[in-house]
């Protein structure tokens, strides 16, 4: 585990059994307790039971809330409801965490970077759209896992188009001081698992 | 206690005294003196013939006294070394006096004898076993077969041993011996209990568990059967088991059938009971009523379903295993009509379990075994009903513990067969028995085997069928037709001793406790936790369901539907959304066929240019009414589809009204999510639909929600929607955000204010100019931020006020970013003094509330953040147009 540094689970949007009904057996199967030590979620757990899986995952989960969590609150520990951001320091780096409804318009660049500066993170991870996506900006880095059930959602691919379903996603990072290894995993068709990889330093754009 | 005391003062002497003779039996021999040694060693066996100890004390003085015969056995050996030919020794014990002791001496002898070869082993252990007829007390007897069991174990003239051969005999000869013991010793054994008695219940029960505690010595025969190599499937089935089963018959005691049948099935191989189950099933029938049969029955077939699951081709299917097994239980059914129902179910329950492992997938056999309980069943109820016509009591319910077995019947396969369940049609009568609870258990059982298997519902008698046997996890039981206080008596016999509530509480605890987790709340919380853990599960079949044809989807859904609009109104929250959400996702795939269709005709309906400037006369066309429902739409039909966008979103409108008065802020999040689907339907005819929907979100909101919290949350997501629909007219779209920004301006806190009116800013600025669908009203833009400005200003004795001043500046830089007209480098550059005026106002007054808190840190670097933004604009390069105009902000 040493070489890895420390591994971070990103994924949400989870929405079971809103909009899906498991988690894909594949990712399952990957999500093992013990080899993670975070796991951030970007909110849409909407039922209690997902956080209890979760939690078995790593010993720290953070949880933002999501749009729909926020609608159904009784799913939730109303004791400790989550928080709409969140800020954690992994290795160097700090990674802000928010679902993302609260930022508009919607998944759009110019707003999440203003996120970004009122965090004061050197990474911002967000979901909602329900489309991974690992970008920079000014020396920022923007993650979103997508949804990790493949969950629908109505802003995903257009109404009378072919095949834009939401695909299932998550993504690990591997964190070394202010090195990170971000792994987008990926179920592109039902049982087939893709993973792309980008590398990346704090404060420093670009690499691959 | 008398008793206890006595047995070991008896014990004690009798020790005391084997290990006297002991001493001197072993001085004796060291003396070479072989006559002395054998009248010692006489001497210590005669205290074998004590009648005074239980058998447990017997068994430890007899333990005491095979440790002595072992050094008499090895100087025998020691002189049959020497030369001493031990047929001397064999005719010389012969004359010790005592019955007792001259077998056990003689034994001891024999098994020299046997082992130095001189004498055939045949010969000799049938002497043995007829010598030892002498002793007929059936303790003595029993430990006299065991030490003649054990010494010659080695000895027997198995296959591959020395002692094999024309003189010494064949595995026949073996086997032959050990029936004959095993038969002798069962006959004492039995005799055990018919010994003349003062016919006193308590002696009988007494004799009955010192019965008990000697049954190994009986068993051990079985053992030694079991362990010769010579021994053939063949041989067995033509020669010992049916030896053994007529003993175990013709006995006619139950203690020994139930003791030896259980040993059979325990000792001998699984190919062995394969090639005897007929003969060993016959024997089942004929035993003594208080034989518990079935046990015996689960003891083959748990272990011919072990070994099936292991071996899959072991059992040859033309042996048809199952009927043979299913034969017998029938006949025991037929014959001993004594059989509670609850031992009918048990036996049934086996036979499932035999089916479910021996032949995995084979339907006909499950159903067979549930439909021999739905008739035992439906016949009890019947012999009830009759009687409770004359009695008139309670109607019939089954008792707590056929409750159990039914439950278990019906458990048993749904791991294995999970969406198979529903080809059983006994299933469903079996079921009818159980108490609701149960059923509901079961239901939640049968749903999770169902997500587990992954496997899809595909047709609508499926889904019909499947949701008719979860009923009792959709809804509460009906009130039943009885009177309150039958029907809790009702509820007393079906749970046995505990109340409903007990038993419940305790599943309830149990369940909280295994998950580790911090519910030790009151079983209120319990039962609301469960509650809400099977509703969940149930809006889980919603994605469980699955045809390739919209229409017949659409029909799934639809059964869904009104199954789960029957629960009680409190459980819309867990299954209205996920069948909500469902339609809109199918509304999709039946988007596509619409959009191919019109795109078949020609049929210019399907427009996607429309956007919010051309919109008259699409309006008018779609708004005639056609008396499909409250959204007013004229139906277009596409060819072979029954089922159309409307007709879902219809579907979607009904079940978010049935749901709003109860969950305000459910439904008008998720009207919001219907009217973003329907706006991406990229059509006029549905942006009337869209606009209905948020209509109703808007409604909703106006009515039902009060809260600050959740007015922001919900005008967050009304104005996300709002931003992005691409085609509603321009005048609605403008009369609601117009709306919203009034809702946004009439918030109870001026911070929230603040940041609602800022946010409604983006409705009045979305999408390049050279979009389609664009929306651009500068002078409303620059209104909401001045206003966002002048209610922070407002806020100065909260500590929010820097910070929101920070966020209004993030949202100014957005709209310059973008080129908006209204927001100039003047308003940016004035915002940015103000702001450092109010830092500057803030050092000198100093301590102010968030003075040096990491909260002021927080907004420190928030600010310092946003300058960098500003400053780093200016040097971009790559944007010289733009890197200008910021050039233009004075930071």
């Amino acid at each position: 585990m040493a070489e890895f540094g420390e591994l971070v689970l990103v994924l949400g949007d989870l929405h079971i059994p809103h909009r899906a009904a498991a988690i894909p057996e594949k990712f399952k199967r990957m999500l093992v307790p013990n080899k993670m030590q975070h796991v951030l979620c970007t909110g849409n757990l909407v039922s209690h039971e997902q956080l209890e899986e979760l939690k078995a995952l790593a010993p720290n989960v953070h949880v933002v809330r999501g749009d729909m969590d926020e609608a159904c609150p009784s799913s939730l520990p109303a004791s400790a409801p989550f928080p709409d951001t969140k800020v954690v320091t992994i290795g160097e780096l700090r990674l802000g965490l928010c679902h993302g409804h609260q930022v508009l318009p919607w998944g759009e660049a110019a707003a999440l970077d203003g996120l970004a500066r009122e965090l004061d993170v050197d990474v911002l991870i967000t979901g909602h759209t329900h489309k991974q996506q690992v970008s920079e900006r000014g020396g920022r880095w923007f993650l979103n896992p997508g949804s990790i059930s493949g969950a629908y959602s109505s802003r995903v691919g257009e109404a009378g188009e072919e095949g834009e379903e939401a695909v299932p996603s998550f993504i690990l990072l591997a964190v070394q001081g202010p090195k990170v290894m971000c792994y987008v995993y990926e179920e592109k068709e039902p049982g087939a698992v893709d993973v792309s990889k980008v590398e990346f330093v704090k404060g420093q754009g670009g690499g691959r | 206690m008398a008793l206890n005391i006595d047995q070991t003062k008896f014990l004690e002497e009798a020790m005391r005294k084997v290990k006297e003779q002991a001493f001197y039996m072993k001085h004796a021999m060291d003396n070479e003196d072989l006559k002395g040694t054998l009248t010692h060693a006489s001497d210590m066996l005669r205290e074998l013939r004590t009648g005074l100890l239980t058998p447990k004390s017997y068994y430890e003085l007899y333990m005491k006294v095979l440790d002595e015969l072992r050094y008499v056995e090895d100087y025998f050996t020691g002189l049959q070394k020497q030369g001493k030919p031990v047929v001397e020794l064999y005719e010389k014990v012969q004359s010790c006096g005592n019955v007792l002791p001259r077998l056990y001496l003689l034994i001891t002898v024999a098994g020299v004898y046997i082992k130095s070869l001189e004498a055939p082993a045949r010969d000799i252990l049938k002497d043995l076993v007829e010598m030892s007829k002498g002793v007929q007390h059936p303790m003595r007897g029993l430990f006299l077969r065991n030490y003649l069991s054990q010494v010659s174990r080695d000895k027997l003239p198995d296959v591959g041993t020395p002692y094999e051969g024309e003189e010494g005999g064949s595995v026949q000869d073996a086997y032959e011996f050990i029936l004959q013991n095993f038969s002798e010793a069962n006959r004492l054994w039995c005799r055990m209990q018919q010994q003349p008695t003062n016919a006193h219940n308590k002696e009988k029960k007494r004799r009955e568990k010192e019965r008990q505690e000697l049954r190994i010595l009986v068993g051990t025969n079985l053992v030694r059967l079991s362990q010769l190599q010579g021994v053939e499937a063949a041989t067995y089935k033509e020669h010992i088991l049916p030896r053994l089963l007529e003993q175990v018959v013709q006995c006619k005691d139950t203690l020994a059938q139930s003791y030896l049948m259980e040993c059979i099935v325990q000792v001998f191989g699984d190919e062995f009971h394969i090639a005897t189950l007929d003969l060993f099933l016959a024997a089942c029938t004929q035993l003594k009523e208080k034989v518990n049969v079935r046990a015996i029955l689960e003891g083959v077939m748990d272990r011919l379903a072990t070994f099936a699951e292991a071996n899959p081709a072991a059992i040859p299917p033309h042996l048809r295993t199952f009927d043979m097994f299913n034969t017998c239980v029938s006949k025991l059914l037929v014959e001993r009509p004594g059989y509670s129902v609850v031992e009918v179910l048990r036996l049934q329950a086996s036979l499932l379990n035999y089916a479910l492992h021996s032949f995995p997938g084979n339907l006909e056999y499950l159903n067979l075994c549930l439909g021999n309980c739905a008739t035992a069943l439906a016949d009890k109820r019947a012999a009830h009903q009759e009687q409770a016509v004359i009695v008139a009591p309670l109607p019939f319910a089954l008792d707590s513990e056929g409750v159990e077995v039914v439950e278990r019947l019906l458990t048993l396969p749904l791991a294995c067969l999970a969406l198979k369940v529903l080809e059983l049609p006994h299933f469903a009568s079996l079921l009818e028995f159980l108490p609701w609870a149960s059923r509901r258990q079961v239901g939640v059982t049968l749903l999770q085997a169902v997500y587990n298997s992954r496997a899809k519902l595909s047709n609508l008698e499926s889904v019909e069928k499947l949701l008719e046997m979860v009923v009792p996890v959709i809804k509460e039981e009906p009130p039943s037709v009885l009177g309150s206080e039958e029907a809790q008596a009702l509820r007393r016999q079906q749970n046995g001793e505990r109340g409903v509530e007990d038993a419940e509480e305790e599943d309830e605890t149990g369940a909280s406790r295994s998950r580790g987790g911090g519910c030790t709340g009151s079983t209120e919380n319990g039962k609301a936790r469960r509650l809400e853990e099977e509703q969940l599960l149930l809006g889980r079949l919603v994605h469980v369901m699955a045809s390739p044809d919209t229409d017949m989807h659409f029909r799934f859904l639809a059964v869904a539907r009104r199954h789960f609009s029957e629960a009680p109104k409190d459980r819309f929250q867990y299954t209205f959304p996920p069948l909500v959400l469902a339609t809109l996702q199918l509304v999709r795939r039946v988007r596509r066929r619409e959009v191919a269709a019109e795109g078949a005709d020609g049929n210019q309906e399907g427009d996607t240019q429309g956007g919010r400037a051309a919109s008259e006369g699409a309006s008018e066309q779609v708004a005639v009414e056609d008396g499909n429902g409250v959204l007013g739409l004229k139906k277009r039909d596409v060819p072979g589809m029954q089922f159309g966008c409307r007709k879902l979103f219809q579907a979607v409108h009904e079940m978010l009204t049935s749901l709003a008065p109860h969950f305000a802020n459910l439904a008008l999040k998720l009207f919001l999510e219907a009217a973003q689907a329907a706006d991406r339907c990229e059509a006029d005819a549905f942006k009337l639909i869209s606009y209905e929907f948020v209509t109703q979100a808007f409604l909703l909101y106006e009515d039902e929600v009060t809260d600050s919290k959740t007015q922001i949350r919900a005008l967050t997501a009304m104005i996300g929607t709002l931003l992005q629909a691409r085609h509603f007219d321009e005048s609605d779209y403008d009369a609601l955000s117009t709306k919203v920004t009034q809702y946004a301006a009439k918030l109870l806190k001026k911070p929230d204010q603040c940041r609602m009116v800022a946010l409604a800013s983006h409705l009045f600025f979305v999408g390049r100019a050279d979009e389609p669908g664009h929306y651009h009203d500068p002078k409303r833009v620059i209104e909401c931020l001045q206003r966002s400005v002048k209610t922070a200003d407002m806020c100065m004795a909260s500590s929010q006020h820097m910070h929101l001043f920070v966020e209004v500046l993030n949202h100014y830089l957005y709209f310059y970013e973008c080129g908006c007209p209204t927001v100039t480098e003047k308003y940016l550059s004035a915002l940015v003094a103000f702001i450092n005026d109010k830092r500057n106002e803030a050092a000198l007054v100093g301590g102010g509330p968030a003075e040096g808190s990491s909260r002021a840190a927080e907004i420190e670097a928030y600010y310092k953040n946003t300058l960098d933004y500003i400053r780093l604009k200016k040097t971009q390069t790559d944007n010289k147009e733009l890197a200008d105009r910021f050039s233009a902000i004075q930071v």
